[in-house]
């Protein structure tokens, strides 16, 4: 009994299931693929650029110069992400199946220093040229591997964390405690951000709380409260990123420390320059990843056009506080001061 | 070609019940035509291998589910089971105990806490969902402890050709992934354990009547599972080149999708393993055709969830 009633369905699911396959192979001989391969001459430039995920503006960001560059440039430029900040195996299947298209340049954002070097194997075999974008892929294994990349473009986030570490050791009177809201744990440009704020910081502040927030508006405002608790007295506070920076800004506000516990985040996300019009946030390090992208777009047309670009592009940084905060937003997500590109200066 | 046959197919022989039955092989060949259709990327051998190389990860997890679902229960701990098997793998490798070695240690570190779930669930009579809940939290925080929150670095030549590579056009990994779901097939139609495992799931108290070890039937359940998240922890590693102790929610949720997409009812005792591969791979299937044809990130997990409700309400049709 137990037996017919198992094994009726499933014959008929294999029976389902052959006929399926059959058509897909069906299909598949029909050889749609043929078509397309005529298409796409040599020149034409066509830019695939994988990042993290959009829920966090900064991608979105990245992303947005990305395609507006490509808009202006004429090129076809196609942007891709994870689901989440940590989705390793999401990313990594979006960038495989975007490497098996007629791309000519990849640009990637790593979630972690390993997870994207094994499907850029075959790009790299190809000699499709590969930028890395923003963090830092790992060198040893891309270069076991046989990946290696035409160019690192990102900000430098040593940088962001010492101008963070001098704006708070201004605002603070230079002297007081402070607590440091970090990012995931092992993520490099949150190392850097904070060996940046702790070298300019060290003998002067005093750090009483280092506790991770993942990058995490609302976990950054829990940690913030719980800090708020343990160490009363603190006057400052250091984030990692902004969505941090806006969650410690709304556990002082709830707290009613605003004004005397002052945050310095980094990023520059337009919630985060609301924040410091509005005096709640007291300063963020703005990096311009729309301004990466557009980089990005650059490096690329000039690689497949066989121009040379530096092997390491740095993106602009500046600190935004109240006195800057509203020219920052009008011209957002445009940097609001010139800086030099070494692409459009080298280029044409 | 495909417009023509597949509605041919849909509307000549198969009733309401029994489409519903196949509702995932059926959604699977009604996503590939409305995928060629949309884009001529979509259907050619580099981008179907893809597809199939990025659908194992998820079908040997679906395997593992498939065998817990089978019996009634469900396994939430696999989100931190595979980055916590991952990490046994990269802290053994990392401290030069050789790939073999590191990769057993995987297997045992995943199978240990299936173990554990089966026994709190089938021993102490612990509901299954609160368990695996619990062992979820659990192993997340042992996973961090073991690497402290950072990415380690799996840098070995074997597992990378392990992910690129194959025999010919057969890439190692869908061998790996056929290789265990026709085992799961096998043990679950084919051994007199499957047939406890179905009447288990069926109705536990008649099983335990007619005399079979329910108990050790649903440990046998839930150590699988964590096995199977040691067999993808191993393919995870090779994909990323490392082992990151993120939680992997979405391979979670996505793996339960997949059985119950399969046509598998979570109240146990009916099982479809070929099911639960089409529902791996449609699930897959969308996520690489969405790449394709750029429709914006933010849709994707509407049009998933989506198919998954749709598949739900399929089966109200079930008998």
């Amino acid at each position: 009994m137990h037996n017919h009633t198992v094994r009726r369905p499933r014959s008929a699911a294999v029976a389902a299931t052959a006929t399926a396959v059959t058509l897909l192979v069906l299909v598949a001989g029909c050889g749609r693929g043929g078509d397309s391969s005529g298409s796409g001459s040599k020149d034409e430039v066509r830019i695939a650029i994988v990042t993290r995920d959009f829920t966090n503006p900064y991608w979105a960001a990245l992303r947005d110069g990305a395609l507006a560059e490509g808009k202006k440039q004429g090129v076809k430029v196609e942007v891709q992400a994870g689901a989440s900040e940590t989705d390793s195996t999401g990313e990594n299947a979006k960038l495989s199946t975007l490497a098996g298209q007629k791309y000519n340049c990849f640009g990637v954002v790593p979630v972690n220093a390993t997870n994207v070097i094994t499907p850029l194997v075959p790009v790299a075999q190809k000699k499709i040229p590969i930028l890395n974008l923003d963090t830092q892929i790992d060198a040893d294994a891309s270069k076991q591997a046989g990946v290696s990349y035409a160019s690192f473009i990102g900000s430098d986030n040593l940088s962001a964390g010492q101008q963070a570490g001098k704006a708070l050791l201004k605002l603070m009177g230079g002297k007081g405690d402070v607590a440091i809201l970090q990012g995931i744990a092992g993520e490099q440009n949150g190392i850097n951000r904070q060996k940046g704020f702790s070298q300019e910081v060290a003998g002067k502040l005093n750090i009483v709380a280092t506790q991770p927030a993942d990058y995490d508006q609302a976990k950054g405002q829990t940690v913030t409260e719980g800090i708020l608790k343990a160490h009363p007295k603190i006057t400052g506070i250091f984030a990692a990123n902004d969505t941090m920076g806006l969650g410690a800004a709304q556990a002082v506000h709830n707290a009613g420390l605003t004004g005397k516990v002052s945050i310095i985040s980094v990023d520059g996300i337009t919630a985060a320059l609301e924040a410091v019009k509005a005096g709640k946030l007291s300063g963020t390090i703005s990096q311009y990843p729309y301004a990466e992208g557009q980089l990005a777009v650059q490096a690329c047309i000039n690689l497949v056009k066989k121009k040379t670009v530096p092997t390491r592009i740095v993106a602009p940084i500046a600190l935004i506080d109240s006195s800057n905060a509203a020219k920052a937003i009008s011209s957002f997500p445009q940097p609001f001061v010139p800086f030099a590109n070494p692409l459009t200066s080298a280029g044409k | 070609m495909a417009e023509a046959q597949a509605p041919g197919l849909l509307g000549g022989r198969l009733s309401v019940a029994a489409a519903a039955r196949f509702a995932a092989p059926i959604g699977l060949v009604v996503v590939f035509a409305v995928f060629f259709i949309a884009t001529p990327d979509f259907l050619t051998t580099d981008n179907i291998s893809d597809l199939l190389v990025s659908a194992a990860i998820l079908l040997v997890l679906a395997m593992g589910q498939q065998m817990v679902v089978t019996v009634a229960g469900i396994d939430l701990s696999v989100g931190s089971n595979l980055p916590w098997a991952a990490a046994v793998l990269g802290y053994a490798y990392t401290h030069g105990w050789g790939l073999a070695v590191s990769v057993v240690l995987a297997l045992l570190a995943a199978l240990m806490v299936g173990v554990v779930n089966g026994l709190l669930v089938a021993r102490l009579n612990m509901t299954d969902f609160i368990v695996t809940l619990g062992s979820l939290s659990v192993v997340s925080g042992f996973t961090l402890l073991l690497t402290s929150g950072n990415t380690v670095a799996v840098n070995s030549g074997f597992l990378r050709g392990l992910a690129i590579n194959g025999i010919g056009p057969v890439r190692w990994f869908w061998v790996l992934a056929f290789l265990v779901a026709v085992l799961v097939g096998f043990v679950l139609f084919r051994t007199r354990t499957g047939t406890y495992l179905l009447s288990t799931g069926g109705n536990i108290d008649a099983a335990r009547g007619a005399g079979i070890h329910v108990d050790r039937i649903r440990l046998i359940a839930y150590a699988s599972s964590g096995l199977a998240c040691g067999i993808a922890a191993v393919l995870f590693v090779a994909r990323t080149g490392g082992a990151d102790p993120s939680l992997q929610t979405d391979l979670l949720l996505s793996s339960i999708a997949a059985v119950v997409l399969g046509g598998s009812s979570l109240f146990g005792g009916k099982a479809s393993v070929l099911g639960s591969v089409a529902g791996a791979l449609l699930l897959q299937s969308l996520i690489n055709g969405f790449t394709l044809v750029n429709i914006s990130q933010y849709y994707q997990p509407v049009a998933v969830g989506g198919v998954v409700l749709g598949a739900a309400f399929i089966s109200r049709f079930q008998k």
